[in-house]
Protein backbone atom coordinates (compact mmCIF):
# COMPACT_ATOMS: atom_id res chain seq x y z
CA UNK A 1 0.00 0.00 0.00
CA UNK A 2 1.25 3.48 -0.87
CA UNK A 3 1.27 5.95 2.05
CA UNK A 4 -1.48 8.47 1.78
CA UNK A 5 -0.22 12.02 1.41
CA UNK A 6 -2.49 15.00 1.96
CA UNK A 7 0.09 17.33 0.36
CA UNK A 8 -1.25 18.19 -3.12
CA UNK A 9 2.22 19.22 -4.28
CA UNK A 10 3.64 15.81 -3.41
CA UNK A 11 0.70 14.10 -5.05
CA UNK A 12 1.33 16.16 -8.17
CA UNK A 13 5.02 15.32 -8.16
CA UNK A 14 4.26 11.68 -7.59
CA UNK A 15 1.83 11.78 -10.52
CA UNK A 16 4.53 13.22 -12.79
CA UNK A 17 6.96 10.50 -11.76
CA UNK A 18 4.29 7.85 -12.42
CA UNK A 19 3.61 9.37 -15.80
CA UNK A 20 7.31 9.39 -16.72
CA UNK A 21 7.56 5.78 -15.68
CA UNK A 22 4.57 4.92 -17.86
CA UNK A 23 6.10 6.66 -20.86
CA UNK A 24 9.36 4.76 -20.39
CA UNK A 25 7.51 1.44 -20.05
CA UNK A 26 5.37 2.23 -23.06
CA UNK A 27 8.42 3.13 -25.16
CA UNK A 28 10.13 -0.08 -24.08
CA UNK A 29 7.09 -2.11 -25.05
CA UNK A 30 6.87 -0.40 -28.45
CA UNK A 31 10.58 -1.02 -28.99
CA UNK A 32 10.05 -4.68 -28.16
CA UNK A 33 7.14 -4.97 -30.61
CA UNK A 34 9.22 -3.22 -33.27
CA UNK A 35 12.11 -5.62 -32.80
CA UNK A 36 9.72 -8.57 -33.07
CA UNK A 37 8.14 -7.22 -36.26
CA UNK A 38 11.53 -6.51 -37.85
CA UNK A 39 12.89 -9.91 -36.76
CA UNK A 40 9.94 -11.70 -38.28
CA UNK A 41 10.95 -10.19 -41.60
CA UNK A 42 14.32 -11.94 -41.36
CA UNK A 43 13.05 -15.30 -42.50
CA UNK A 44 15.50 -15.73 -45.29
CA UNK A 45 14.17 -17.61 -48.29
CA UNK A 46 10.98 -18.54 -46.42
CA UNK A 47 9.90 -14.90 -46.46
CA UNK A 48 9.44 -14.91 -50.22
CA UNK A 49 8.60 -18.58 -50.73
CA UNK A 50 5.33 -19.30 -52.50
CA UNK A 51 3.16 -22.34 -52.09
CA UNK A 52 1.46 -23.57 -55.23
CA UNK A 53 -1.92 -25.15 -54.76
CA UNK A 54 -4.20 -26.93 -57.17
CA UNK A 55 -7.82 -27.96 -57.24
CA UNK A 56 -10.13 -29.93 -59.47
CA UNK A 57 -10.67 -27.71 -62.52
CA UNK A 58 -13.97 -25.87 -62.72
CA UNK A 59 -15.42 -23.61 -65.38
CA UNK A 60 -18.31 -21.65 -63.85
CA UNK A 61 -19.69 -20.74 -67.27
CA UNK A 62 -19.79 -24.36 -68.46
CA UNK A 63 -23.27 -25.73 -67.76
CA UNK A 64 -21.96 -29.29 -68.16
CA UNK A 65 -19.16 -29.02 -65.60
CA UNK A 66 -18.98 -31.96 -63.18
CA UNK A 67 -18.83 -29.63 -60.18
CA UNK A 68 -22.40 -28.40 -60.73
CA UNK A 69 -23.89 -31.63 -59.38
CA UNK A 70 -21.36 -31.77 -56.53
CA UNK A 71 -22.13 -28.19 -55.60
CA UNK A 72 -25.84 -28.88 -55.56
CA UNK A 73 -25.39 -31.82 -53.22
CA UNK A 74 -23.28 -29.72 -50.87
CA UNK A 75 -25.73 -26.82 -51.10
CA UNK A 76 -28.58 -29.06 -49.98
CA UNK A 77 -26.80 -31.19 -47.43
CA UNK A 78 -24.33 -28.71 -45.95
CA UNK A 79 -25.28 -25.21 -47.08
CA UNK A 80 -28.52 -24.87 -45.16
CA UNK A 81 -29.17 -21.49 -43.58
CA UNK A 82 -28.55 -22.84 -40.09
CA UNK A 83 -25.18 -24.40 -41.00
CA UNK A 84 -22.71 -23.61 -43.78
CA UNK A 85 -25.25 -21.23 -45.26
CA UNK A 86 -24.89 -19.04 -42.17
CA UNK A 87 -22.65 -16.01 -42.55
CA UNK A 88 -20.83 -16.68 -39.29
CA UNK A 89 -19.60 -20.15 -40.28
CA UNK A 90 -16.48 -21.19 -42.18
CA UNK A 91 -16.84 -23.12 -45.45
CA UNK A 92 -19.60 -20.79 -46.56
CA UNK A 93 -21.81 -22.26 -49.27
CA UNK A 94 -24.25 -20.34 -51.44
CA UNK A 95 -27.13 -21.53 -53.54
CA UNK A 96 -30.83 -21.72 -54.18
CA UNK A 97 -31.31 -24.10 -51.24
CA UNK A 98 -29.64 -21.78 -48.73
CA UNK A 99 -27.88 -18.48 -48.43
CA UNK A 100 -27.71 -16.43 -51.61
CA UNK A 101 -24.48 -14.80 -52.63
CA UNK A 102 -24.77 -11.07 -51.85
CA UNK A 103 -25.87 -9.35 -55.04
CA UNK A 104 -25.25 -6.78 -56.40
CA UNK A 105 -21.55 -6.28 -55.65
CA UNK A 106 -21.03 -3.77 -52.87
CA UNK A 107 -20.28 -0.29 -54.19
CA UNK A 108 -21.23 -1.12 -57.78
CA UNK A 109 -24.49 0.85 -57.80
CA UNK A 110 -23.12 3.45 -60.19
CA UNK A 111 -22.00 1.03 -62.91
CA UNK A 112 -22.90 1.90 -66.47
CA UNK A 113 -21.30 -0.80 -68.63
CA UNK A 114 -20.68 -4.54 -68.19
CA UNK A 115 -16.91 -4.15 -68.41
CA UNK A 116 -16.99 -2.40 -65.05
CA UNK A 117 -18.32 -5.61 -63.51
CA UNK A 118 -15.82 -8.09 -64.87
CA UNK A 119 -14.12 -9.25 -68.05
CA UNK A 120 -16.21 -10.49 -70.96
CA UNK A 121 -17.33 -14.05 -70.36
CA UNK A 122 -17.23 -13.71 -66.57
CA UNK A 123 -21.00 -13.75 -66.37
CA UNK A 124 -21.08 -10.49 -64.41
CA UNK A 125 -23.17 -7.72 -65.91
CA UNK A 126 -24.18 -4.21 -64.99
CA UNK A 127 -27.85 -3.89 -64.18
CA UNK A 128 -28.69 -0.20 -64.39
CA UNK A 129 -29.89 1.22 -61.10
CA UNK A 130 -28.93 -1.96 -59.22
CA UNK A 131 -25.23 -2.67 -59.78
CA UNK A 132 -23.06 -5.57 -60.89
CA UNK A 133 -24.90 -8.88 -60.70
CA UNK A 134 -24.70 -12.38 -62.16
CA UNK A 135 -26.27 -12.43 -65.61
CA UNK A 136 -28.43 -15.44 -64.64
CA UNK A 137 -30.40 -13.25 -62.21
CA UNK A 138 -33.11 -12.35 -64.65
CA UNK A 139 -35.66 -11.49 -61.96
CA UNK A 140 -34.04 -9.95 -58.92
CA UNK A 141 -37.24 -10.28 -56.85
CA UNK A 142 -36.90 -14.06 -57.15
CA UNK A 143 -33.31 -14.11 -55.88
CA UNK A 144 -33.85 -15.65 -52.45
CA UNK A 145 -33.52 -19.16 -50.96
CA UNK A 146 -36.04 -21.38 -52.73
CA UNK A 147 -36.92 -18.57 -55.16
CA UNK A 148 -37.20 -18.77 -58.92
CA UNK A 149 -33.52 -18.10 -59.60
CA UNK A 150 -31.45 -21.27 -59.43
CA UNK A 151 -27.91 -21.40 -58.10
CA UNK A 152 -25.88 -18.98 -60.22
CA UNK A 153 -22.40 -19.56 -61.71
CA UNK A 154 -21.07 -16.85 -59.35
CA UNK A 155 -22.40 -18.81 -56.39
CA UNK A 156 -20.88 -22.05 -57.68
CA UNK A 157 -17.55 -20.34 -58.25
CA UNK A 158 -17.55 -19.15 -54.62
CA UNK A 159 -18.54 -22.63 -53.42
CA UNK A 160 -15.68 -24.14 -55.41
CA UNK A 161 -13.26 -21.64 -53.89
CA UNK A 162 -14.57 -22.38 -50.39
CA UNK A 163 -14.15 -26.14 -50.84
CA UNK A 164 -10.73 -25.95 -52.45
CA UNK A 165 -9.56 -23.30 -50.02
CA UNK A 166 -10.45 -24.79 -46.68
CA UNK A 167 -7.27 -26.91 -46.59
CA UNK A 168 -5.55 -25.86 -49.82
CA UNK A 169 -2.21 -27.62 -49.37
CA UNK A 170 -3.76 -30.90 -48.26
CA UNK A 171 -6.41 -30.70 -50.96
CA UNK A 172 -3.63 -30.21 -53.50
CA UNK A 173 -1.86 -33.38 -52.37
CA UNK A 174 -5.02 -35.53 -52.33
CA UNK A 175 -6.23 -34.23 -55.68
CA UNK A 176 -2.87 -34.18 -57.48
CA UNK A 177 -1.83 -37.62 -56.23
CA UNK A 178 -5.18 -39.07 -57.31
CA UNK A 179 -5.04 -37.27 -60.65
CA UNK A 180 -1.74 -38.87 -61.56
CA UNK A 181 1.73 -37.77 -62.55
CA UNK A 182 2.13 -34.61 -64.66
CA UNK A 183 -1.46 -33.42 -64.16
CA UNK A 184 -0.61 -30.69 -61.65
CA UNK A 185 2.15 -28.51 -63.08
CA UNK A 186 4.95 -27.82 -60.61
CA UNK A 187 3.70 -30.45 -58.17
CA UNK A 188 6.37 -32.83 -56.90
CA UNK A 189 4.48 -36.08 -57.50
CA UNK A 190 7.29 -38.42 -56.48
CA UNK A 191 7.92 -36.68 -53.17
CA UNK A 192 4.28 -36.21 -52.19
CA UNK A 193 2.60 -39.33 -53.47
CA UNK A 194 4.98 -42.13 -52.48
CA UNK A 195 2.81 -42.95 -49.47
CA UNK A 196 -0.34 -44.73 -50.72
CA UNK A 197 -2.31 -42.95 -48.00
CA UNK A 198 -1.53 -39.59 -49.59
CA UNK A 199 -4.52 -40.02 -51.82
CA UNK A 200 -6.89 -40.97 -48.98
CA UNK A 201 -9.70 -38.38 -49.15
CA UNK A 202 -10.41 -38.88 -45.48
CA UNK A 203 -7.35 -36.79 -44.77
CA UNK A 204 -9.56 -33.84 -45.66
CA UNK A 205 -11.63 -32.31 -42.90
CA UNK A 206 -14.41 -31.76 -45.42
CA UNK A 207 -14.74 -35.51 -45.94
CA UNK A 208 -14.23 -36.49 -42.30
CA UNK A 209 -16.78 -34.05 -40.89
CA UNK A 210 -19.55 -35.22 -43.22
CA UNK A 211 -18.80 -38.83 -42.22
CA UNK A 212 -18.78 -37.77 -38.57
CA UNK A 213 -15.29 -39.21 -38.15
CA UNK A 214 -14.57 -36.08 -36.17
CA UNK A 215 -16.77 -33.72 -34.16
CA UNK A 216 -19.31 -32.05 -36.38
CA UNK A 217 -22.09 -29.88 -35.04
CA UNK A 218 -24.18 -30.70 -38.11
CA UNK A 219 -23.94 -34.40 -37.26
CA UNK A 220 -23.69 -37.35 -39.63
CA UNK A 221 -24.39 -36.13 -43.14
CA UNK A 222 -23.58 -39.44 -44.81
CA UNK A 223 -21.56 -42.61 -44.28
CA UNK A 224 -18.56 -43.63 -46.33
CA UNK A 225 -19.77 -45.03 -49.64
CA UNK A 226 -23.22 -43.39 -49.50
CA UNK A 227 -24.33 -41.52 -52.60
CA UNK A 228 -23.46 -38.09 -51.23
CA UNK A 229 -20.07 -39.29 -50.05
CA UNK A 230 -19.33 -40.95 -53.40
CA UNK A 231 -20.44 -37.79 -55.20
CA UNK A 232 -17.99 -35.61 -53.26
CA UNK A 233 -15.06 -38.01 -53.01
CA UNK A 234 -15.16 -39.09 -56.64
CA UNK A 235 -15.02 -35.44 -57.69
CA UNK A 236 -11.97 -34.80 -55.51
CA UNK A 237 -10.14 -37.93 -56.60
CA UNK A 238 -10.94 -37.57 -60.27
CA UNK A 239 -13.41 -40.43 -60.69
CA UNK A 240 -16.02 -37.88 -61.79
CA UNK A 241 -15.03 -38.63 -65.34
CA UNK A 242 -16.54 -42.10 -64.89
CA UNK A 243 -20.25 -41.69 -65.75
CA UNK A 244 -21.13 -44.65 -63.53
CA UNK A 245 -19.82 -42.85 -60.50
CA UNK A 246 -20.60 -39.24 -61.05
CA UNK A 247 -22.91 -37.43 -61.59
CA UNK A 248 -25.05 -40.52 -60.99
CA UNK A 249 -24.23 -40.62 -57.27
CA UNK A 250 -24.95 -36.91 -56.94
CA UNK A 251 -28.28 -37.27 -58.71
CA UNK A 252 -29.26 -40.20 -56.49
CA UNK A 253 -28.36 -38.19 -53.39
CA UNK A 254 -30.47 -35.26 -54.58
CA UNK A 255 -33.45 -37.52 -55.13
CA UNK A 256 -33.56 -38.30 -51.39
CA UNK A 257 -35.91 -35.77 -49.87
CA UNK B 1 -8.97 -9.02 -0.13
CA UNK B 2 -10.05 -12.65 -0.42
CA UNK B 3 -13.68 -11.57 -0.67
CA UNK B 4 -12.95 -9.20 -3.53
CA UNK B 5 -10.98 -11.92 -5.34
CA UNK B 6 -13.88 -14.34 -4.96
CA UNK B 7 -16.26 -11.64 -6.17
CA UNK B 8 -14.08 -11.02 -9.23
CA UNK B 9 -14.00 -14.73 -10.09
CA UNK B 10 -17.77 -14.97 -9.64
CA UNK B 11 -18.22 -11.90 -11.84
CA UNK B 12 -16.00 -13.38 -14.55
CA UNK B 13 -18.05 -16.57 -14.57
CA UNK B 14 -21.28 -14.56 -14.76
CA UNK B 15 -20.01 -12.46 -17.65
CA UNK B 16 -18.66 -15.58 -19.37
CA UNK B 17 -22.10 -17.18 -19.43
CA UNK B 18 -23.81 -14.33 -21.26
CA UNK B 19 -24.18 -14.34 -25.03
CA UNK B 20 -24.65 -10.75 -26.19
CA UNK B 21 -25.60 -11.82 -29.74
CA UNK B 22 -28.37 -14.11 -28.51
CA UNK B 23 -29.47 -11.51 -25.95
CA UNK B 24 -29.75 -8.85 -28.67
CA UNK B 25 -31.70 -11.24 -30.91
CA UNK B 26 -34.13 -12.01 -28.09
CA UNK B 27 -34.49 -8.32 -27.32
CA UNK B 28 -35.26 -7.64 -30.98
CA UNK B 29 -38.24 -10.00 -30.83
CA UNK B 30 -40.06 -7.34 -28.84
CA UNK B 31 -42.56 -7.63 -26.01
CA UNK B 32 -45.43 -10.08 -25.69
CA UNK B 33 -48.71 -9.27 -27.47
CA UNK B 34 -50.97 -8.22 -24.57
CA UNK B 35 -53.95 -9.81 -26.34
CA UNK B 36 -52.32 -13.24 -26.37
CA UNK B 37 -51.64 -15.22 -23.20
CA UNK B 38 -48.10 -16.46 -22.69
CA UNK B 39 -48.91 -20.01 -23.72
CA UNK B 40 -48.72 -22.47 -26.62
CA UNK B 41 -50.20 -19.85 -28.95
CA UNK B 42 -47.89 -16.94 -28.18
CA UNK B 43 -45.33 -15.38 -30.52
CA UNK B 44 -46.28 -17.23 -33.74
CA UNK B 45 -43.63 -16.98 -36.44
CA UNK B 46 -40.82 -16.25 -34.00
CA UNK B 47 -37.78 -18.49 -33.34
CA UNK B 48 -39.09 -20.48 -30.35
CA UNK B 49 -35.75 -21.96 -29.30
CA UNK B 50 -34.25 -18.53 -28.67
CA UNK B 51 -35.92 -18.77 -25.27
CA UNK B 52 -37.14 -22.38 -25.14
CA UNK B 53 -33.69 -23.69 -26.06
CA UNK B 54 -30.44 -24.57 -24.33
CA UNK B 55 -29.33 -20.95 -23.92
CA UNK B 56 -32.28 -19.53 -21.98
CA UNK B 57 -33.74 -22.87 -20.96
CA UNK B 58 -37.28 -21.50 -20.56
CA UNK B 59 -39.67 -24.35 -19.79
CA UNK B 60 -40.68 -26.33 -21.69
CA UNK B 61 -37.29 -26.73 -23.35
CA UNK B 62 -37.89 -27.55 -27.01
CA UNK B 63 -35.86 -29.30 -29.71
CA UNK B 64 -37.98 -28.47 -32.74
CA UNK B 65 -40.69 -25.83 -32.85
CA UNK B 66 -42.29 -23.41 -35.26
CA UNK B 67 -45.33 -21.99 -36.96
CA UNK B 68 -47.03 -23.06 -40.19
CA UNK B 69 -48.83 -20.46 -42.26
CA UNK B 70 -51.23 -21.01 -45.15
CA UNK B 71 -49.61 -18.98 -47.91
CA UNK B 72 -46.24 -17.32 -48.59
CA UNK B 73 -45.51 -13.90 -47.15
CA UNK B 74 -47.64 -11.42 -49.10
CA UNK B 75 -45.28 -8.64 -50.10
CA UNK B 76 -48.28 -6.40 -50.77
CA UNK B 77 -49.43 -6.54 -47.14
CA UNK B 78 -47.47 -4.79 -44.41
CA UNK B 79 -47.52 -7.80 -42.07
CA UNK B 80 -47.41 -10.33 -44.89
CA UNK B 81 -50.99 -11.45 -44.08
CA UNK B 82 -50.19 -14.40 -41.82
CA UNK B 83 -52.93 -17.04 -41.78
CA UNK B 84 -52.04 -19.83 -39.36
CA UNK B 85 -53.09 -23.37 -40.22
CA UNK B 86 -54.36 -25.69 -37.53
CA UNK B 87 -54.04 -29.46 -37.80
CA UNK B 88 -50.84 -29.64 -39.85
CA UNK B 89 -48.92 -32.78 -38.92
CA UNK B 90 -45.14 -32.87 -38.96
CA UNK B 91 -43.12 -35.89 -40.08
CA UNK B 92 -39.64 -35.55 -38.65
CA UNK B 93 -36.80 -38.04 -38.42
CA UNK B 94 -33.21 -37.68 -37.30
CA UNK B 95 -29.97 -38.92 -38.86
CA UNK B 96 -30.39 -42.35 -37.24
CA UNK B 97 -34.01 -42.72 -38.33
CA UNK B 98 -35.46 -41.94 -34.91
CA UNK B 99 -38.83 -40.14 -34.82
CA UNK B 100 -40.75 -38.30 -32.08
CA UNK B 101 -42.92 -40.56 -29.90
CA UNK B 102 -46.06 -38.71 -31.01
CA UNK B 103 -46.70 -36.87 -34.25
CA UNK B 104 -46.53 -33.12 -33.66
CA UNK B 105 -49.57 -31.16 -34.82
CA UNK B 106 -50.17 -27.42 -35.12
CA UNK B 107 -52.65 -25.54 -32.95
CA UNK B 108 -54.94 -22.65 -33.88
CA UNK B 109 -51.97 -20.25 -33.91
CA UNK B 110 -50.17 -22.54 -36.35
CA UNK B 111 -47.64 -23.35 -33.60
CA UNK B 112 -46.20 -26.79 -32.85
CA UNK B 113 -43.36 -27.99 -30.69
CA UNK B 114 -41.48 -31.06 -29.50
CA UNK B 115 -39.86 -30.93 -26.09
CA UNK B 116 -36.39 -32.18 -25.29
CA UNK B 117 -37.94 -34.48 -22.71
CA UNK B 118 -40.01 -36.17 -25.44
CA UNK B 119 -37.31 -36.53 -28.07
CA UNK B 120 -33.63 -35.67 -28.29
CA UNK B 121 -32.71 -36.04 -31.96
CA UNK B 122 -29.31 -36.31 -33.63
CA UNK B 123 -28.94 -33.73 -36.38
CA UNK B 124 -29.48 -33.43 -39.30
CA UNK B 125 -33.26 -33.86 -39.42
CA UNK B 126 -35.54 -34.64 -42.34
CA UNK B 127 -38.85 -32.81 -42.30
CA UNK B 128 -42.12 -33.09 -44.16
CA UNK B 129 -45.58 -31.83 -43.28
CA UNK B 130 -49.11 -32.76 -44.18
CA UNK B 131 -51.67 -29.97 -44.25
CA UNK B 132 -55.43 -30.51 -44.13
CA UNK B 133 -57.42 -30.39 -47.35
CA UNK B 134 -61.19 -30.50 -47.33
CA UNK B 135 -62.52 -33.77 -48.74
CA UNK B 136 -59.13 -35.49 -48.53
CA UNK B 137 -58.50 -37.20 -45.21
CA UNK B 138 -54.80 -37.73 -45.97
CA UNK B 139 -54.26 -34.06 -46.70
CA UNK B 140 -51.40 -32.80 -48.83
CA UNK B 141 -47.81 -33.73 -48.10
CA UNK B 142 -45.01 -31.23 -48.60
CA UNK B 143 -41.40 -32.07 -47.82
CA UNK B 144 -38.53 -29.74 -47.11
CA UNK B 145 -35.89 -29.78 -49.83
CA UNK B 146 -33.01 -29.54 -47.37
CA UNK B 147 -32.30 -30.87 -43.89
CA UNK B 148 -32.41 -29.04 -40.59
CA UNK B 149 -28.75 -29.03 -39.66
CA UNK B 150 -28.64 -27.52 -36.19
CA UNK B 151 -31.37 -24.95 -35.48
CA UNK B 152 -34.63 -26.44 -34.22
CA UNK B 153 -36.50 -23.15 -34.63
CA UNK B 154 -38.26 -23.01 -38.00
CA UNK B 155 -38.08 -19.21 -37.84
CA UNK B 156 -34.34 -19.37 -37.29
CA UNK B 157 -34.12 -19.64 -41.09
CA UNK B 158 -37.73 -19.09 -42.24
CA UNK B 159 -38.00 -15.51 -41.19
CA UNK B 160 -40.97 -13.40 -42.38
CA UNK B 161 -40.48 -12.01 -45.91
CA UNK B 162 -38.13 -13.78 -48.31
CA UNK B 163 -34.74 -12.17 -48.77
CA UNK B 164 -31.21 -13.29 -49.71
CA UNK B 165 -30.86 -14.94 -46.30
CA UNK B 166 -34.37 -16.31 -45.76
CA UNK B 167 -36.87 -18.28 -47.86
CA UNK B 168 -39.68 -16.57 -45.95
CA UNK B 169 -41.96 -18.14 -43.38
CA UNK B 170 -43.10 -21.78 -43.65
CA UNK B 171 -46.26 -22.07 -45.70
CA UNK B 172 -48.51 -24.84 -46.97
CA UNK B 173 -49.21 -23.82 -50.55
CA UNK B 174 -48.89 -21.04 -53.08
CA UNK B 175 -52.01 -18.88 -53.23
CA UNK B 176 -53.24 -20.09 -56.62
CA UNK B 177 -56.82 -20.21 -57.89
CA UNK B 178 -57.17 -23.92 -57.08
CA UNK B 179 -55.35 -23.80 -53.72
CA UNK B 180 -57.27 -24.73 -50.55
CA UNK B 181 -58.86 -21.72 -48.86
CA UNK B 182 -57.58 -20.99 -45.36
CA UNK B 183 -58.91 -18.22 -43.15
CA UNK B 184 -57.76 -16.70 -39.88
CA UNK B 185 -59.53 -18.28 -36.89
CA UNK B 186 -61.87 -15.90 -35.04
CA UNK B 187 -60.79 -17.21 -31.65
CA UNK B 188 -57.84 -19.22 -30.53
CA UNK B 189 -57.73 -21.13 -27.27
CA UNK B 190 -54.34 -22.17 -25.95
CA UNK B 191 -53.83 -25.88 -26.60
CA UNK B 192 -50.83 -27.79 -27.78
CA UNK B 193 -52.58 -29.03 -30.90
CA UNK B 194 -51.62 -32.69 -30.84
Amino acid sequence: MRPFSPNPKRVHQHGVIEMKRSIVLCAAALFGIGVTVVSSGCLGENATATVKTACVPFDAQDDEDAFIAVSEVLERRCGTLDCHGAIARPLRLYGNAGLRRPEPDLGSEGCTVNEECGPAGSGRICKQGLGCIDDRITNYAQYYPGGGIGTTPSERRDNWAAICGIEPELFTVVYCCAAGENVCGGFDYAANCADPEAVDPERLTLVRKARLREKHKGGLVWNEGDDGDTCLVSWITGAYSDPNVNPQACIQELQKL
Amino acid sequence: MRASALFSVALLFTIGCANPVADAAIEALGPEDPAVPQSEIHRPGQPCLMCHGPYKGVEPEMVVAGTIFAYPFDLGAEDGNPIPVEGVTLEISDSFGSTPPTTPKTNCAGNFYITKEEWNPAYPLRVAMRYPVEGDEDGERVSMGTRISRDGSCAGCHEDAPNQGSPGWVYCTQKTADAPVFTKPETCTPTRGD
